[in-house]
């Protein structure tokens, strides 16, 4: 399903041993549960089998998960945990499966399709994790928890997140006379316009035919997707259509290519050979560009989008939890196994894996942050980001918003018109 | 030529027996005389048996679904009657407003009006554009490399082989091909006749249907060599001792001998045209801007990435009586052109 | 005797149309195969060269290797050999019924005359006019109500009475004449013996249609394994396909060797097939 190609938790497969070196010597020393019934743990019910899953970029991943789930079984003898990633279809699979009742004890769950999933009382609740000491529940970023509760109570904990930010070639920009890494709208068109007089890539800027970067405008220029109450969309407001007015108008000023216009699949390849100057994207390029197109890498800067004079920072987030089935037999057991795989120490190690972030406020102070500052760039960006997440019926809205995305992008559409449809068949179809 | 319709009372005189004890009614339920009720049921027993609890069960329950509003999740729904019909069939292409018919072709043509109407057009192009030519060029193929062709094994593999190759590695190899930078437009280019196939709404749908004939090609001929295999030699010799031209001896030899053969043929063809899917979703996931959305592809998004799971079964059953409608009409009309000998 | 329909006693004086014909008989239908073939022969290509990318094509490849076929069998997370074992069990046991219980079915349906046949029938075809998605789910709910789920036994059950299978027999059985039957019952034959021994030796050529089609459905089917595994060791060979996939731009060399790994069999399993397809009915014998 596409859903992983937009959402980009996909990285190249030829990732360094330093992935590899770096799970093996993880140590998670403060995971260790304890089944005393003390105040600040998690109760666990005596011996537990737990099953993870989650899905597995590339074996990085999943070598890395299979360790964490080593180490936390063995600190914790009570609880064995075996992982086993699903190879293709996930959301399919696990609502399947939790609808079967045969559904395995943690998993991961995109906060795409949480909503419908939460909607349905199909998971554990998690609220109990907020009492534990050395847990620190609020480092994580707000946004991020949000987007895993439902009605108040928390059914997920972010495992990571990933920003949009935008990534500029700095010597093409030298070259066109942009000094400066724009910063508001005005200055990203205009340096865009100098790029493409300067002719020394094929497009000044790439983005998916759907529009991708339109979920980071339109709450840049103040609009909303979503009522308060998340009964109806509001996309038809005039401050999303100035949002998708302005991406069309780059469209049409021919300074921004979708990725078949310019011979590339996505924006890191674009980027890599240097087929585009700039592009808004998330920090999974990072491996991409490091292994693959270490030539370029060097030149390739990262900065907070651009935002229109008369609004405010903001960017896309795309984060996935770890979520538990209402109906595990050790939802103590699973409660623990899912405070051990994302307390302070489990976020760190996988952060410096370099392929998502950490979801933890406090650390961009990690060493790992100051030496990669690109990455932390992208979680900075976390405290004004917004999950592309719309309630349970998120996945329908996009099906209908994508689509039509797409037409403004391909000129089949007015962004006015376009919007006011998606608005009008949502209200009326889905809400 | 016989008719073989087994449940109408056929021959009188066996009925008079069986009616005589029951007053007529065995008759009426289409027992007769000459049938073999025992021999049947063994023979086909261990179908029904797996087709009842796999097959049959699963379709009433869907059915059943289809009149709920259904959660995969919670394993349970709620009744509401026709509602999910009436949302997939609204606005439909022709209503009746205030006596008067009314004709809104919207529904044909912008894919934002009504969905479904909008995927069943391009079902239907797609149906138009490829099963006549699978099924022609599967038998053309097939006569040729019947007989008179050298090599007829390397050929037949040759012919087959888009239809071994997996529907997913195929339609991600043409995605490939029809590139905007692709092999097709290099040799396209000199003729100024480059263009995004896939990328462009007007022309994504034609692509899917030139993967899907080049992928159907290979089946046909295998069924239609199948049947001319059963066709005896010396009909042929016959014929031909008639005098009967190349042309002729296909007109009335091979022709009608494949009946039972193009029956199968087409209803096959016409199932596999109007539930397209795999090949539409790997190759362009419904787009660019619903071209190449397909009623299927539309089910599965309702139902499973939706999560809408009783619209996507009453989409389903409103595909099922089309495709049946169609389907039926073709066993009509082989019944009544059926030779036995 | 003529050998064939088209080389009647005194062809070989045949002249120029003849000749022409059978090159212009030639020229298509090589053409059409090269249409039908050369995108198989870039997969052939991608998978063995050394560095595919997508902006180039390379008919002959510049650096051939057989490394991406080592990748395949070194990655921890791909496990050939055991979904190449699974994919034969369950291709192979599927195949197998479907050739019993299908031809028995057809038979039934083509020969013996029952109550409510033709309605069985159209009942049997019909359930293949409902996407099989839709039934997806009640089919896995039923297996674990058997508790089936990630066996064998749930893999291959539900798929082992074809209604494909049982169409294509019936048509054939009904291409062949009742007359052959009848004559086998005169001379004393049972239902049981006339299809053994009479119909079904004419029905090779189906069969071997039968055989293939199923044996390729079941062994480049994913959706259905995908959903009845729970862990990575039932997985069948088609899942190789998108466990190479799950980067962010896909890995043709890596990709194209698992096609290619995939479809041997099935190449293998179709040249067998073919020697099935012979012509099997003769009228002689049967005059007056």
């Amino acid at each position: 399903m596409t859903d992983h190609a937009t959402r980009g938790t996909k990285y190249t497969r030829r990732h360094v041993l330093g992935g590899a070196a770096a799970a093996s010597g993880i140590a998670l020393a403060g995971c260790s549960g304890s089944d005393d019934g003390s105040d600040g743990t998690i109760e666990a019910e005596g011996s537990a089998n737990l099953e993870l899953t989650g899905w597995s970029a590339d074996d990085t991943e999943s070598d890395f998960v299979t360790e964490l789930a080593n180490n936390f079984d063995q600190n914790n003898d009570d609880i064995s945990v075996s992982y086993e990633p699903v190879q293709a279809e996930y959301e399919q699979q696990m609502r399947t499966r939790l609808g079967g009742g045969e559904a395995p004890d943690v998993f991961y769950l995109d906060a795409s399709y949480f909503g419908s999933f939460s909607k349905e009382g199909v998971l554990l609740d998690l609220d109990p994790l907020t009492e534990v000491d050395d847990y620190n529940l609020d480092d994580i970023f707000d946004p991020l928890l949000d987007a895993f509760r439902y009605e108040g109570t928390l059914y997920g904990i972010p495992k990571d997140f990933s920003t949009l930010s935008l990534y500029y070639n700095e010597p093409v920009l030298n070259e066109a006379g942009v000094d400066e890494v724009p910063e508001s709208w005005g200055g990203l068109h205009d340096a865009l316009v100098a790029i493409d007089e300067a002719g020394s890539v094929d497009a000044p800027m790439v983005e998916f035919a759907n529009g991708r970067m339109f979920w980071s405008l339109l709450h840049q220029n103040g609009g909303q997707v979503l009522s308060d109450d998340g009964s109806e969309v509001l996309l038809d407001s005039q401050e999303c259509i100035e949002a998708l007015e302005f991406m069309i108008e780059l469209r049409d000023d021919g300074v921004l290519a979708i990725p078949s216009e310019i011979s590339v699949d996505w924006h890191g390849q674009a980027m890599g050979t240097e087929a585009a100057a700039m592009s808004i994207i998330g920090p999974w390029a990072l491996p991409a560009l490091e292994n693959d197109f270490a030539d370029v890498e060097n030149d390739i800067g990262v900065a907070h989008i651009p935002y229109p004079t008369s609004g405010e920072r903001a960017t896309a987030a795309y984060t996935v939890s770890y979520s538990s089935a209402a109906d595990t037999e050790y939802p103590g057991a699973s409660r623990q196994l899912i405070s051990g795989l994302t307390d302070d120490e489990g976020m760190a190690e996988w952060a410096r894996q370099g392929l998502a972030l950490s979801a933890r406020e406090s650390h961009s102070e990690l060493e790992y942050y100051q030496t990669h500052d690109r990455r932390r760039t992208h979680l900075e960006a976390g405290e004004w980001s917004h999950p592309v997440a719309f309630g349970p019926e998120s996945n329908a809205i996009l099906n209908r918003v994508n689509p039509l995305l797409e037409g403004a992008m391909l000129g089949e559409q007015e962004p006015g018109e376009a919007l006011e449809r998606a608005t009008r068949q949502i209200n009326s179809e889905v809400l | 030529m016989a008719t073989e319709d087994t449940d109408a009372p056929e021959i009188e005189h066996a009925q008079s027996g069986v009616d005589d004890i029951t007053g007529g009614m065995k008759s009426q339920l289409g027992l007769t005389e000459d049938q073999n009720n025992l021999m049947g049921l063994a023979f086909i027993l261990p179908n029904i048996v797996v087709f009842s609890i796999f097959l049959l069960g699963p379709v009433l329950f869907a059915f059943y679904i289809s009149f709920q509003e259904w959660s995969i999740l919670a394993n349970s729904g709620t009744f509401v009657g026709f509602d999910n019909y009436v949302e997939v069939l609204q606005p439909a292409p022709i209503g009746i407003v205030d006596g008067n018919i009314v004709i809104n072709s919207r529904t044909l043509t912008d894919p934002t009006e009504n969905l479904w109407w909008f995927a069943l057009r391009n079902t239907f192009i797609y149906a138009v554009g490829t099963v006549p030519l699978q099924i022609f060029g599967g038998l053309a193929v097939a006569l040729m490399l019947d007989k008179r062709v050298r090599a007829k094994k390397a050929y037949r593999a040759a012919y087959f082989m888009p239809v071994m190759l997996s529907g997913a590695a195929a339609a991600v190899m043409w995605r490939w091909f029809l590139a905007a930078d692709g092999v097709i437009n290099s040799f396209l280019e000199p003729f100024g006749a480059a263009h995004n196939w896939a990328g462009d709404p007007a022309t994504a749908l034609g692509a899917v249907m030139l993967m899907a004939v080049w992928g159907g090609i290979g089946s046909n001929m295998i069924f239609f060599l199948a049947g001319l295999q059963n066709i005896p030699e010396e009909l042929y010799e016959a014929a031909r001792i008639d005098g009967a031209s190349q042309w002729g001896r296909f007109r009335n030899v091979t022709w009608p001998s494949l009946g039972n053969t193009n029956f199968f043929v087409i209803v096959m063809a016409i199932i596999g045209a109007f539930q397209v899917f795999g090949i539409a979703l790997v190759f362009s996931e419904g787009g660019p801007y619903y071209a190449t959305t397909t009623t299927v592809l539309l089910i599965y998004q309702r139902a499973f990435q939706e999560g809408a799971m009783g619209i996507g079964a009453a989409m389903s059953f409103l595909l099922f009586i089309l495709i049946f409608t169609f389907s039926y009409w073709q066993y009509k009309r082989q019944q009544s052109e059926e030779i036995d000998y | 005797m003529a050998r064939s329909s088209y080389e009647y006693p005194g062809y070989e004086r045949a002249g120029v149309t003849y000749w022409s014909k059978t090159a212009a008989l030639y020229i298509i239908v090589t053409a059409g195969a090269l249409w039908m073939t050369l995108p198989f022969w870039w997969t052939v290509t991608t998978a063995f060269s050394a560095d595919p990318t997508s902006a180039e094509v390379s008919f002959i490849p510049a650096q051939l290797t057989i490394e991406n076929f080592i990748q395949l069998f070194d990655r921890p997370d791909i496990l050939i050999v055991r979904w190449f074992i699974n994919t034969v069990i369950f291709a192979g046991a599927v195949t197998i019924f479907n050739l019993v219980f299908d031809s028995l079915a057809g038979y039934a349906l083509a020969k013996i005359n029952f109550w409510g046949r033709e309605k069985l029938f159209l009942a049997f075809i019909s359930t293949m006019m409902i996407p099989g998605m839709v039934t997806l789910i009640p089919v896995y709910l039923i297996l674990v109500e058997l508790g089936w789920v990630n066996t064998y036994k749930g893999l291959i059950a539900p798929l082992i009475a074809g209604p494909f299978g049982i169409f294509l027999l019936r048509q054939h059985f009904k291409s062949l004449p009742t007359a052959l039957g009848d004559a086998a019952k005169i001379d004393g034959c049972n239902e049981f013996q006339t299809f053994y021994k009479i119909y079904l030796p004419l029905a090779k050529p189906a069969l071997a249609t039968l055989g293939i089609f199923t044996f390729m459905g079941a062994w480049n089917n994913f959706q259905w394994p995908i959903i009845i595994a729970q862990e990575n060791a039932m997985y069948t060979l088609p899942v190789a396909l998108f466990a190479v996939r799950n980067q962010y731009f896909a890995d043709w060399g890596l990709m194209m060797a698992a096609a290619l790994i995939i479809v041997a069999p099935v190449i293998i399993a179709f040249l067998a097939a073919q020697n099935y397809f012979i012509r099997g009915m003769s009228l002689s014998g049967m005059k007056g």
